[in-house]
């Protein structure tokens, strides 16, 4: 097993794929992050194992070993690691946490294999890197010291659980007193899963040879039980006290078995190759059980995206169709304007085009001596549109604050809730965007009247009236045609309505005046649709969508099978 | 502060009073209900005996620090992590019966009695640790700390910032408690130096946490060195047990109303409101004239005047007047332009209110990023829009229906000129009968010449004359009922704009100002809490 499995390259290259199409979700996945720190977690662990450890691994099995020292805050880490470097490399101290960088010890001339663009450390460190050069160091094998997995510095954990994805050999520091800790065997856990080679030093222990069985017993059954092994050197113990204040660490002597094996490996070529293959292949065979958690981690996130999504969709949609019914109603357009609309479709000059006998003498007389009355295109318009503009607000206000309270009681979107009080009314631009649509929605019937009209009656009988006053008259049509209206009801929009139908009914015929309103209709929908549209689209761009989620799980489900396929059992 | 200690009971009902208020407000009361339950709970019990934990990760030395303190072996120490498993008491002997209840509600059933009069009142209760593998230990130390009187977090200079203690534990727990202590064990195990280095460190960091003078103490558990003297001083140094728990249910109480005054973002000094009032007159004088726009008051003061006219018509015309005003009445026409109550009936038909509705909820909306998070779903839904149309929609019924009812204006002069102008009539007919007569029919009266008036004969003269005087008597009634038309439409216009103020007002804020109120309530509570 020395060679690394060559067949799985594209398999690997196709998980990479997907691994960045997971980055590329990172941004939307509030619900994840919310769900709980594991899931993130999981996803930067593949990325990371993928792009930090078996893709340049699988170029080089040559390329300097990552020896990684691992563990709790104040167990002495960097104390092992100047006695391991053999000089005073990451400075020990006794307030918590000391490290916050990591160091990286290497024999001289190793820096451009470690630190160059693209490698894993520069990759997963950025800045955060200290870097070293000891004469004395082994050939190939850079030493890490990591910042601690459980202090309050929690970017400590999270920039450690990001080597531990990059390294080929883990150092396991911990004591007596802290043996027991979860939080560290979280960490391990995860460097079990992923078949990293490691070594485990429990350090502080009492000079008790007694309590010093104990507590060996104890470790060894822990990590029985967590089913990890070690590597080569079983467990190393540390007592209390057995230091060496020359380079700030502890005693030579006590961690010889340790520094052993680094300098077996130093001058061992194949057995460096031999680890690093180990890894690699520890690696590949704990991607896919990864793989699979991070697939079922997205199906529980498309569950929850449907679910609040499933509220925005349900308020957006009751407010547009309650929204739907005031429109038709029309008794949200104010008198005002009707009044004017109806002092001019109501002037004899005008109801000559649809009166008969004397009515139509008296207007044509009238019409003669005082010419056409001039129509309040633009009073009507414009009071029309407010109106307009305002019933659309308030229903797409209330869909927004009907979606951000059943939001605010999801504990996986309350925060966005919380951060952004826009969300809970209507977008900042809606008016001037709603405002757009209907102009473009009004200039579209007066297309549709110079359309149906011109080549008919209109220009000739009706060209007094004009195409945009009788574009105003199909618009007011809109709202207040309802094919019922008599003289005999009360109200000024029924009033109107009526005079303003009769006269749209001489100018262009029923059927066409049928037809023209029709689409005035629709295309009134289609503005309040694509309003509606957007301000959903508010929330839906924060959450991102069940069925992608679940396509970019099952895809993932399928890429793990091929890993599982391609690995022999005995790495499991 | 009373020999007593803190009033307990006062901040208690101050914290019941807090959680009313807030549980108005939608915010989430469970908690502050479990600490005002448990506050009750402990008031009742024992109270010259208080219960101390220690508290802290796997392996700083708990149980090695009780039996130091005690003396003898309470709790079993041991190498292997985690140790304890679960909680111990050490008590004093001759109060073992009065604590039996206090151990009970912890759930502790093991208790080692003592003889130590200095720490008679104390009772000290060994708990598991917070952090080890067992997840269990976490859980019975989570749910015991609740019912805890005072605390001592127990560290090391390995464990002293770990993760679990602070984000878990401290952050969660110093605000909540009165009387606690710091003990960093295992100090002897640094040199002078370092050993100042790390308790100045851990010092900086209590004091981040608590936000207060929290003591620390430094020890060395397993040899007895001067620290267990110091923290068993400082066991035996506390005031009378009922001043401890009365300032642990005080700290507790206090705590818990302020974390409901913060989620209702309300501060030591009272609430500012939620949208400024100067924002609330402006949107309310907005609404007012988008509410006025559609009843229409220049629509209301024509039909006034036009109904004043009608009714002077009805009154002062004369005989000819009435027939006219029939013929108005019957066509209608009075109906549609001379009745001002039903034209203010009929205001829905000049509109919806949508535009003004969107006045006032602009305004709420404007001062929602304000408002906090918790809070906002209550908040905004006061702005609810068919809600809110419903109940100005209502306000203005109400004032519609209340004018509707008003009186035409009357006056005594019409009856008068109504008189003079059927006495008018009487003449005309009288004059173009003489006219008829005298010009048609020309009878042979010879006895009797018809006067003659300059150039003009008499019957010719009268006729003009009740003509003319008709005519000024009409315009002079037109007049007059348009002067008093205008006058009262004056009127009752402005009392309508004055109602619609009056509604506006009522119906915009309605549900801001319950929130408000609840809010002070709130306030109020969280001042009672922290007047001690």
């Amino acid at each position: 097993m020395t060679e690394p499995p060559t067949e799985s390259g594209p398999i690997v290259q196709q998980l990479t794929e997907l691994a960045e199409r997971l980055g590329d979700l990172a941004s939307r996945r509030p619900l994840a992050n919310h769900a709980s720190d594991g899931v993130t977690r999981r996803a930067a662990q593949l990325q990371d194992s993928l792009r930090a450890h078996i893709l340049p691994r699988a170029r080089s099995l040559d390329a300097p070993l990552l020896v990684l020292l691992i563990g709790p805050t104040g167990a002495g880490k960097s104390s092992l690691m100047n006695a391991l470097a053999g000089f005073d490399a990451s400075p020990s101290g006794v307030t918590r946490p000391t490290t916050r960088e990591i160091v990286v010890v290497a024999a001289p001339g190793a820096r451009d294999q470690l630190l160059g663009d693209g490698l894993p450390l520069s990759m997963l460190a950025g800045g955060r890197v200290r870097y070293l050069e000891y004469a004395d160091m082994p050939e190939d094998i850079a030493l890490i010291d990591s910042p601690d997995v459980d202090s309050i510095e929690h970017a400590n954990r999270a920039l450690t659980e990001r080597l531990a994805e990059a390294a080929d050999l883990g150092i396991f520091v911990t004591t007596a007193t802290r043996y027991a800790d979860r939080v560290p065997w979280e960490v391990l856990a995860r460097m079990r899963d992923r078949g990293l080679p490691l070594v485990v030093v429990v350090n502080r222990m009492p000079s008790d040879p007694g309590d010093s069985a104990t507590i060996l017993d104890d470790v060894q059954r822990l990590l029985a039980e967590a089913g990890i092994r070690t590597d080569g050197v079983e467990l190393v113990a540390i007592t209390e006290g057995e230091l060496d204040p020359s380079v700030d660490g502890l005693a030579h002597d006590a961690v010889q078995p340790v520094r052993a094996r680094m300098d077996a490996l130093g001058a061992d070529r194949e057995a460096r190759r031999d680890l690093a293959a180990r890894a690699l292949a520890g690696s590949l065979a704990g991607l896919a059980p990864l793989v699979q958690r991070v697939a079922d981690d997205l199906e529980h996130e498309a569950i929850e995206a449907d679910a609040v999504r499933r509220f925005a969709a349900h308020a957006f949609d009751t407010e547009s169709a309650a929204l739907r019914e005031r429109l038709v109603g029309g008794t949200f357009l104010r008198a005002e304007a009707l009044r004017q609309w109806q002092a001019f479709v109501g002037a004899d000059e005008i109801t000559r085009f649809f009166s008969s006998g004397i009515g139509k003498l008296r207007g044509t007389i009238s019409a003669l001596v005082r010419g056409s009355p001039r129509a309040p295109v633009a009073e009507v318009r414009e009071d029309a549109l407010a109106d307009l503009t305002a019933l659309a607000r308030s229903h797409a206000g209330e869909a927004a604050r009907r979606t951000a309270t059943a939001w605010s009681d999801e504990r996986s979107t309350r925060d966005l809730v919380a951060q952004d009080a826009g969300l809970w009314s209507v977008s900042a631009d809606f008016d001037a965007a709603i405002r757009t649509r209907l102009e473009a929605w009004v200039a579209g019937i007066a297309e549709d009247v110079q359309q149906t009209g011109g080549s008919k009656r209109l220009l000739a009988r009706g060209a007094s009236v004009g195409v945009n006053a009788a574009g105003i008259g199909v618009m007011l049509a809109t709202f207040a045609n309802t094919g019922g209206i008599t003289g005999a009801e009360v109200g000024v929009a029924a009033a109107t309505g009526f005079v303003n139908q009769k006269l749209l009914e001489a100018l262009f015929g029923e059927a066409a005046l049928v037809e023209m309103i029709g689409r005035a209709r629709s295309n009134l929908q289609g503005v309040v649709d694509a309003t509606f549209t957007d301000e959903r689209g508010r929330y839906e761009g924060l959450v991102p969508d069940g069925a992608a989620l679940r396509d970019l799980a099952s895809a993932m489900r399928a890429a793990a099978g091929e890993i599982t396929a391609l690995q022999p059992a005995s790495h499991s | 502060m009373s020999p007593d200690g803190p009033d307990a009971l006062g901040v208690l009902t101050a914290l019941r009073d807090g959680i009313g208020a807030a549980r108005t407000l939608g915010l989430d009361v469970g908690r502050a209900e479990a600490i005002a339950a448990e506050g009750a709970d402990r008031l009742g019990l024992t109270p010259d005996a208080y219960v101390v934990a220690l508290v802290g990760g796997t392996g700083v030395g708990k149980s090695t620090l009780l039996n130091a303190l005690a003396g003898s072996q309470v709790s079993a120490a041991g190498a292997r992590r985690p140790t304890t498993g679960a909680p111990v008491a050490w008590a004093a002997a001759d109060v073992i019966d009065e604590v039996k209840p206090l151990l009970a509600r912890l759930g502790i059933e093991r208790a080692q009695l003592h003889a130590q009069a200095e720490l008679r009142s104390v009772v000290i209760v060994d708990l598991p640790d917070v952090d080890s593998l067992e997840a269990g230990h976490r859980s019975i130390v989570a749910d015991t700390l609740p019912k805890i009187d005072v605390v001592a977090w127990v560290v090391d200079p390995e464990k002293y910032a770990d993760a679990v203690l602070h984000d878990d534990f401290l952050r969660e727990w110093m605000g909540r408690l009165d009387r606690q202590v710091v003990v960093l064990n295992k100090a002897d195990r640094l040199d002078a130096d370092a050993q100042r280095r790390v308790a100045a460190d851990v010092r900086r960091m209590v004091r981040e946490v608590g936000k207060r003078e929290i003591p620390v103490i430094e020890t060395a558990a397993a040899d007895g060195a001067d620290g267990v003297a110091t923290l068993r001083r400082w066991l035996a140094d506390a005031a009378a047990a009922k001043v401890v728990v009365a300032g642990r249910l005080a700290a507790s109480g206090r705590a818990a109303v302020t974390e409901l005054a913060n989620a209702a973002g309300v501060a030591g000094n009272g609430a500012s409101p939620l949208i400024p009032q100067v924002d609330q007159r402006a949107a309310i004088d907005g609404a007012i004239e988008e509410v006025l726009r559609v009843v229409d008051l220049r629509g209301t003061e024509r039909q006034a005047v036009a109904g004043t006219r009608a009714a002077a018509r009805r009154r002062g015309t004369g005989p000819i007047g009435l027939l006219t005003s029939a013929v108005y009445r019957l066509s209608g026409r009075a109906r549609a332009s001379a009745d001002v109550g039903g034209f203010l009936r009929s205001w829905r038909n000049r509109g919806g209110l949508v535009r003004a509705t969107e006045v006032i909820r602009q305004a709420i909306g404007d001062a929602l990023p304000g408002v906090p998070p918790a809070l906002r779903p209550r908040y905004a839904a006061s702005g609810e829009g068919a809600d809110l149309e419903g109940r100005l929609g209502t306000a203005v019924d109400r004032l519609v229906l209340r004018h509707s009812e008003v009186e035409v204006p009357r006056s005594r002069l019409w009856p008068l000129i109504g008189l003079l102008q059927t006495m008018n009539t009487l003449l005309l007919v009288f004059s173009v009968a003489w006219v008829i007569l005298w010009v048609i029919a020309r009878p042979e009266v010879a006895s009797y010449t018809v006067p003659v008036l300059g150039p003009i004969p008499a019957p010719m003269l009268l006729l003009f004359v009740a003509l003319a005087a008709g005519y000024v008597l009409a315009r002079l009634l037109g007049l007059h009922a348009g002067w008093l038309g205008w006058r009262w439409a004056r009127r009752l216009s402005g009392a309508v704009r004055a109602d619609v103020r009056r509604a506006v007002e009522a119906a915009a804020f309605a549900p801001i100002e319950r929130i408000e109120a609840s809010r002070t309530e709130l306030a109020a509570a969280l001042a009672r809490a922290h007047r001690d």
